[in-house]
């Protein structure tokens, strides 16, 4: 016999990072809901504005917060599955220390306005590159661990930590492929749709395969060791784990009906959204099933309170999704906060519940002690309980009753609510409930770090340890066809990286190679040197984060926006920008419907021009003087990507966009207002005066 | 009947993790089946009306499921709107004062004009619509002209190639009835006196 003994101080590291982590996600979080009850929260400082923020809490609470959970929990639970100490211990802590300089990087540079735009995969070209190093050496130190594994079989939660390693490679790879202008700037590949398809087929499955498989793959290990009870089905754990990594590559354009994306690929999403109900529901049944014969411990144990709900609000959650996938449901709470509830539901019911019923799990034995309050805990979970439901009702009554106002005409055919900024003040006190429950669950998390705190104070630390015979265990026969592939675990992440390939292959390869999928227009001509400059600052700013830029053919969009928006009016966008929420109205048609100066006034203290808006001042443009050193280099990038600039234009960018400034800044003066034309205002307004309007410009459609 | 609660044995330790191998319930199994089923009839069913739609009108097949349904809807909300004949002279006066078109104006002032011209039409960017001072003349025909063709070099877009002829003439009314109103804030007087 030898003894193993596990790496555990490199899961303590994981463990506190999780916490911290999800301190500060879950405060930035508190923070964004304030700024959208009152717009002062934005300070009139420009790194604290919401559209700058917002990327702060989305990639904190998923990659920092909950992305550190799973290194905790793969790695705890690995060891122990596979009676082997991890393959390195120095991979181990560059995995550790490169994950959190990244999630540092990401933060300050998300705050300095430098984002690709691209929601869930803001992180610009160098930080990418990083990532897929740092996830790559945590791959191979999974995959040399398995290599040296002593149990032949490898469990279910290590099937869905395959799965997850090899897709999120493969969707970080794909979707942040990008052309470099500078060290914080670049353009992607793709532009307009399918940048859009590209980029929510990650959006979707970074929901697949960061906050669902690994999630799963914990519950598997977690669950019925808290419960000390059997897994329900072995063969549903198959059935559910093939059919969920197969079926969930293809929802993604659930995320884009009704928008220009083709109707075929917007029905697939759908329909595939509908299938994935099951397989899913499967998860939750073997887990909750799991817990049959303890739920007497529920009342006592505020481990398996936890694990309870959280397995509860993953089955709400994906019973909501389908719905929502369902194209007629959409058409109504796309846009609204309902898609933000929904998410919410899953982030804070599934994923975050989870993870503390993990921690309050390993704490105690990590530390060879007690939890310190049992009490405290189960407080904890009741705050947790009020939390959601405060957050979730305000949410779901916010985003029906918007979308409703949206769509409603007055008998004589006119929009019932014709100012969109009508249905924003109304959203004020759901705004008010959800930052309410925000801060409820944050007290809980707070609640539950001075517990595992004091927990950690009067216990002492060790490693696990287990006695295995040497030099290997005896071998058995597999009894099923499926326990042959559960001994070959390389042969199950190739078998994986295909079931995914083929969702992303059939509905991504039309759209590169059929030409009709995307109808050019004839009038739709690339942006100005000073337009894209505009636009990069829109980027920048994160307008995308309230605004979309995609008129939706429905008779309450054309009365309110315009002509709906057409797929070949988007080939020069780099990145597509059409947005996944409206606190404020849609921008896509917005070019010419206003005069230079009400922009500038608009941007400068929209509470003038719109009474009640909740959009943050954007005065701090008007000083802000435009950089135009990398002009050449943007338009250049741009004119190899396909735009079809001369080379006149190339050589010429920084001196046309100087131009076109000094037209707009002439028009303002005319108007009785002075602004120097290098400022960078000058340029977004030349971007939002050009939007949509190249369309108006040909003959009828 | 397969046994249930069996723990299933293929000689491996999972951390001591023990598993069933219960059968996978039916409800279970016809909500997957039937969801299946479900897919492929909804695709065969649309793809083959896109088509047909496309085919029909020349059109890429791309979004032609989702224009027609969109062009088929503003036709029936539009259908009784249809056969408007612009009113002038006297007709136009007796038009503009009428409350029911005042109050459909207002809906589309509400929509279109209050960003520049203020919430009451006291004026902000563009100019006060309530004092007795108009830059391009304040008659009827006038105003409408201003609404409809716009004054493109001072920032007032024309309204009548995406509004129509009857809404324009809604919104006429309801800026006519605007005048001498008391608001708070006015911008100060612009153009010349009526």
């Amino acid at each position: 016999m030898t003894t193993v003994r596990f790496d555990d101080k490199i899961v303590r590291m994981f463990l506190f990072a999780t916490l911290f982590w999800g301190l500060v996600g879950m405060s930035v979080g508190v923070l964004l809901a304030l700024q959208l009850a009152d717009w002062r929260f934005n300070f009139e400082i420009p790194w604290l504005t919401f559209g700058r923020l917002r990327p702060v809490h989305t990639n904190a609470v998923i990659f920092a917060f909950a992305g550190n959970a799973i290194f905790c929990g793969v790695y705890y639970s690995s060891q122990r599955l596979l009676k082997a100490r991890l393959f390195s211990d120095l991979v181990s802590r560059i995995h550790f220390w490169g994950w959190q300089l990244i999630i540092v990087l990401a933060a300050c540079s998300f705050v300095m306005g430098i984002t690709t735009g691209k929601e869930y995969a803001e992180l610009e070209w160098p930080l990418d590159l990083m990532v897929a190093v740092i996830w790559l050496l945590f791959a191979f130190n999974f995959f040399a661990t398995l290599a040296r594994r002593r149990e032949k079989h490898i469990y279910v939660a290590l099937w869905f930590y395959i799965g997850t390693i090899i897709t999120i490679t493969v969707l970080h790879v794909v979707n942040s492929l990008a052309i470099p202008v500078s060290l914080t700037k670049s353009y992607p590949i793709y532009a307009g749709v399918q940048d859009a398809l590209v980029q929510w087929w990650y959006g979707h499955n970074a929901v697949g395969f960061f906050l669902t498989t690994p999630f799963l793959g914990l519950m598997y290990y977690f669950v019925p060791k808290a419960a000390e009870r059997p897994i329900y089905s072995y063969r549903l754990s198959i059935m559910h784990f093939w059919a969920l990594v197969f079926l969930y590559i293809w929802a993604g354009p659930h995320h884009l009906h009704y928008t220009a994306l083709p109707d075929w690929a917007q029905s697939l999403g759908m329909v595939f959204s509908v299938m994935l109900l099951a397989p899913s529901w499967g998860g939750m049944i073997n887990g909750l099933l799991t817990l049959r014969g303890a739920w007497d411990r529920l009342r006592v144990d505020p481990v398996l309170k936890f694990f309870a709900a959280a397995i509860t609000f993953y089955g709400m959650s994906t019973f909501e999704g389908p719905l929502m996938a369902i194209k007629s449901v959409n058409a109504l709470s796309h846009y609204t906060d309902w898609t933000v509830g929904h998410v919410h539901n899953g982030a804070l019911g599934w994923v975050a519940l989870l993870i503390f019923g993990m921690v309050y799990w390993l704490v105690p034995r990590m530390w060879n002690t007690k939890l310190h309050s049992i009490a405290l805990a189960n407080a904890h979970f009741w705050l947790a309980m009020v939390g959601i439901l405060f957050y979730i009702v305000s949410m779901w009554a916010a985003g029906i009753t918007q979308g409703l106002m949206w769509k409603e005409f007055t008998a004589d055919g006119l929009l019932a609510y014709p100012s969109f900024l009508e249905t924003v003040t109304k959203m004020h006190p759901y705004y008010l409930g959800r930052a309410l429950g925000g801060v409820i669950f944050l007290a809980g998390l707070i609640m539950l770090i001075i517990n595992l705190a004091l927990t950690i104070r009067a216990g002492r630390f060790s490693e696990g340890e287990i006695q295995v015979p040497e030099p290997k265990p005896i071998e058995h026969k597999p009894s099923h066809w499926h326990a042959v592939l559960e001994r070959k675990p390389f042969l199950m992440a190739i078998l994986a990286l295909v079931v995914i390939t083929i969702g992303g292959i059939v509905e991504m390869m039309p759209t590169f190679l059929i030409k009709g999928n995307i109808p050019t227009i004839a009038s739709v001509k690339p942006w100005s040197p000073l337009e894209l400059e505009g636009r990069d600052i829109y980027v920048r700013e994160g307008c995308y984060a309230c605004h979309s830029q995609m008129v939706r053919p429905f008779r309450d969009e054309l009365a309110r926006y315009g002509e709906y928006s057409r797929p070949g009016e988007f080939i020069y966008d780099r990145p597509f920008q059409w947005g996944s929420k409206r606190t404020g109205p849609d921008l896509h048609r917005v070019g010419g419907r206003y005069s230079n100066l009400w922009h500038l006034r608009h941007l400068e203290d929209p509470r003038l021009t719109s009474p009640g808006s909740v959009m943050p001042s954007y005065a701090f443009l008007t000083s802000g003087v435009l950089d135009l050193g990398h002009i050449t280099r943007k338009i250049q990038v741009m004119k190899d990507l396909g735009a079809p600039y001369s080379e006149e234009q190339v050589r010429h960018a920084g001196r046309d966009a100087k131009w076109q400034a000094r037209g707009i800044a002439d028009d303002l003066r005319r108007n009785g207002v002075d602004v120097a034309p290098d400022r960078e205002i000058i340029a977004l307004i030349a971007y939002l005066q050009r939007l949509g309007t190249d369309i108006k410009k040909g003959g009828p459609l | 009947m397969e046994k249930k609660d069996e723990i299933l044995d293929h000689g491996q330790d999972y951390d001591g993790i023990k598993e069933y191998d219960n059968p996978l319930p039916r409800w279970f199994l016809l909500m997957f089946y039937g969801s299946i089923l479900f897919s492929f009839a909804y695709m065969a069913y649309y793809t083959a009306k896109t088509w047909s739609i496309a085919d029909a009108s020349g059109r890429s097949a791309n979004l032609a499921w989702s224009g027609a349904r969109v062009a088929a809807e503003v036709r029936e909300a539009e259908s009784g709107h249809a056969n408007f004949v612009p009113p002038e002279g006297d007709a136009l006066l007796s038009f503009v004062r009428s409350p029911g078109n005042i109050s459909r104006g207002e809906a589309l002032f509400k929509a279109n004009c209050v960003a520049c011209h203020g919430e009451n039409g006291q004026g902000v960017v563009g100019p006060n619509l309530t004092d007795r001072f108009w830059i391009h003349g304040g008659k009827p025909e006038e105003v409408l002209l201003s609404i409809a063709q716009g004054w493109p070099g001072n920032g007032m877009p024309a309204w009548g190639a995406s509004q129509g002829p009857e809404k324009v003439h809604w919104l006429t009314a309801y800026v006519m009835s605007l005048r001498g109103r008391s608001v708070s804030n006015p911008k100060a007087p612009q153009g010349i006196e009526e």
